[in-house]
């Protein structure tokens, strides 16, 4: 009997390949974009939900990557290295005391239902995100205030700073100009959050045409795009996001025909599509960076020689090896892109002597210590270092206890001095290619952050990142970036890591795809990508 | 019978009930702050605690737990950090596929293993036994995951007889 009801089970995997035909899609399938009314639609298979289309709710690379397809902002990043370009606005004046910024709107920018994008709207949507205060109201948070944006006229606004913010202008991507009418239309008792779930109200190179949640979302183009497009093709119709949950089955489609482009694939998957004629895989370093973070407050790591003999007994090497090669070693706290990175000359690489000579500094002279390191349960990668950290840090005769556990477990444990372990594997992205978007991950406004779990704290360090972020003079702040990221090697609040490198891979047939390291592993930028008619 | 029937569905009320407060308390002793998880990771300690504020979560235990007890009276599910919609939507939007593929799958059991159970019963320790318990043994012994794979890779990319995904997009 037993048997037999697992054989009924065999039958089950069976029965899905078959419920998967039972409604098939309704357009068949072209060459390999679905063709609707003889337009193509690019089909993007990604692995990451859209829970939302509200720029002034949380975000995450799904949600921002609609976020750019279907809204503008002010001003846009475009390109490697990132740069922010005019967008809705044309040009912009800051005052000489840096509190003041005037932005001049595009006349000719409208919204999907033709009203004009002006300067209420952009007052309208950036007193929106400030009160409901979630989303990327952190990144104004102290600086701006509702009260103090105004319309000036139709298509000129104005900034006023509580105190001078360097990166300013550098956050302003994020923030999406949303067509009041519409979200007055559908304010209910929540600014129209809930109606934001799933409906849009922009004015951006894409259209929303159907909402399907947890399985696909339909972009159309907005053919009377107030920028216009990039290229040129007319059968380019729209956009559909398919949630491909596995990457087996993500390599399956892209060969089979079935999507256009897939994101989140890994190095090894990425690597074995490349001799596959059809395919292109793009690759560019990214502006995340992976280090081994440290509690510099409790614990045997709150010792500073002790960080600095570990960081000297750390094997770099395997960093590259375990992504065969797709990677950087950091030569900086601050990545390549970021804005004034300099290169740290005595960046600690493995150097048993000194990491010995750091030891004999503290109350180990001859190791023998054990040491906890954190990093996520399930992810190969990090576990392969974690065991490449067990033979490096043998040689100084320090013993390393492995605890692989859940991001939220890990966030929770980061979250206070007293829980937060002696090392801690993390990616960070900054939102921002400013330094001050870096510099603050070592101030202690971003203790309890999974950023902040090495809870930094020096006095001199926080003046520099302080003093830099208000001053507005580029000359002015270069120098003090260059200090700070010397200073921070110093501390040594971590053992810095590497910049992976990311890729998309995508069939040929998909033209003018750019990347830009600003943006999330898996976001796309719809704007300049099309196929090829 | 009369007393059974009703003495069963008073233990079962209780039953309910204590299954509820386990499941409420499991959630909430594990480790992770839903504050911080539905701010995202970049957000202010300031934005977190307005949330925990504002959905409640500042409140002691005991009356979370009430709140909860009495949202379920009324059919209110709460809403999910995850997708941001209310849970009982969530459910009901995806149930049709779950109940879909359920069916087709008892079905395919009953079609096809039922006969063949009755099958290798009369012609017992012969061949077409044999064959059947060779083909049950085989369905214990792969893993699941891997069948599917398998049936991907050969029903959908070499014969081209199905899709490989996209049930739910029309």
């Amino acid at each position: 009997m037993k048997i037999h009801s697992r054989v009924a089970n065999l039958f089950v995997a069976g029965a899905v390949a078959v419920a998967m035909n039972v409604m098939p899609a309704a357009v068949s399938p072209a060459r390999a974009a679905e063709l609707v009314d003889d337009k193509l639609y690019m089909v993007i298979a990604g692995r990451q939900e859209v829970s939302h289309l509200d720029p002034a709710q949380k975000y995450d690379l799904a949600i921002r990557m609609m976020m750019q397809a279907l809204y503008d902002g002010l001003v846009k990043y475009e390109g490697n290295p990132a740069e922010v370009k005019p967008w809705l606005a044309d040009s912009w004046e800051t005052s000489e005391d840096g509190l003041t910024w005037t932005f001049n709107l595009n006349p000719d920018a409208k919204f999907h239902d033709g009203s004009p994008v002006n300067a209420d709207a952009v007052v309208y949507s950036f007193q929106r995100t400030m009160e409901i205060n979630e989303g990327p109201a952190w990144m104004l948070e102290g600086f701006l205030t509702p009260d103090n944006v105004k319309a000036v006229d139709a298509t000129t606004v104005e900034f006023k700073l509580e105190k001078p913010y360097s990166a300013f202008l550098s956050f302003l991507p994020w923030w999406y100009v949303v067509n009041p009418a519409v979200v007055e239309a559908n304010k209910g008792d929540d600014f129209g959050k809930s109606y934001l779930l799933e409906n849009a109200a922009g004015s951006g190179p894409y259209i929303l045409d159907r909402f399907e949640a947890g399985s696909s979302y339909v972009l159309k183009r907005n053919d009377d795009y107030w920028k216009g497009f990039t290229y040129d093709n007319d059968r380019m119709g729209g956009v559909i996001y398919r949630l491909v949950r596995e990457s087996s089955a993500q390599r399956a489609a892209l060969i089979k025909g079935e999507a256009d482009l897939v994101t989140g694939l890994g190095v090894e998957e990425r690597q074995a599509l490349a001799d596959n004629g059809d395919v292109s895989v793009s690759t560019i370093p990214s502006l995340t960076s992976f280090g081994l973070k440290m509690n510099t407050q409790q614990g045997i790591t709150a010792d500073v020689n002790i960080r600095k003999a570990l960081a000297y007994a750390y094997n770099y090497d395997s960093f590259l090896q375990i992504l065969n090669g797709e990677g950087k070693l950091q030569t900086s706290p601050f990545t390549d892109a970021i804005q004034g990175y300099v290169p740290i000359a005595d960046m600690p690489r493995r150097d048993i002597a000194k990491a010995k000579e750091y030891l004999a500094k503290t109350e180990y002279p001859d190791g023998g210590f054990e040491v906890e390191f954190v990093y996520v349960e399930g992810f190969e990668l990090q576990r392969q270092m974690a065991l490449s950290m067990i033979d490096a840090f043998r040689d100084i005769n320090v013993e390393v206890k492995l605890t692989p556990l859940t991001w939220p477990n890990m966030v929770a444990r980061g979250s206070s001095p007293d829980t937060s372990p002696n090392i801690m594997a993390i990616f960070t992205t900054p939102v921002s290619t400013d330094p001050d978007a870096v510099a603050i991950q070592y101030h202690p406004a971003s203790n309890g952050k999974y950023y902040g779990s090495h809870f930094l704290e020096d006095a001199e360090l926080i003046e520099m990142i302080e003093t830099a972020r208000a001053e507005t003079d580029w000359e002015k702040r270069a120098p003090i970036y260059a200090e700070i990221q010397q200073k921070i090697v110093d501390l040594q609040p971590e053992i810095f890591g590497m910049m992976r490198n990311r890729g998309t891979v995508h069939r040929t047939w998909v033209k003018g795809y750019a990347d830009s390291p600003i943006r999330m592993e898996g976001e796309i930028d719809f704007y300049s990508t099309y196929l090829e008619p | 019978m009369r007393r059974l029937i009703f003495r069963r569905l008073v233990t079962m009320v209780f039953m309910l009930f204590g299954l509820m407060a386990i499941v409420f308390v499991i959630a909430n002793i594990a480790p992770g702050d839903p504050a911080r998880l539905a701010a995202g990771p970049d957000a202010s300690n300031e934005m977190v605690e307005a949330i925990r504020a504002d959905r409640g979560l500042d409140q002691p235990l005991v009356i979370r737990f009430g709140y909860y007890i009495a949202n379920l009276a009324t059919g209110d599910l709460g809403t999910s950090l995850l997708t941001r919609r209310p849970v009982l939507e969530d459910i009901a939007r995806f149930f049709p596929a779950t109940l879909e593929l359920v069916l087709v799958s008892i079905g395919f059991a009953v079609l096809l293993g039922v006969p063949l159970g009755m099958l290798g019963a009369v012609y017992h320790n012969k061949l077409p036994d044999q064959t059947i318990r060779l083909l049950a043994i085989s369905g214990v012994a792969l893993p699941m995951f891997w069948l599917g794979l398998m049936l991907q890779w050969y029903l959908s990319l070499e014969l081209d007889l199905f899709p490989l995904g996209g049930a739910l997009a029309s």
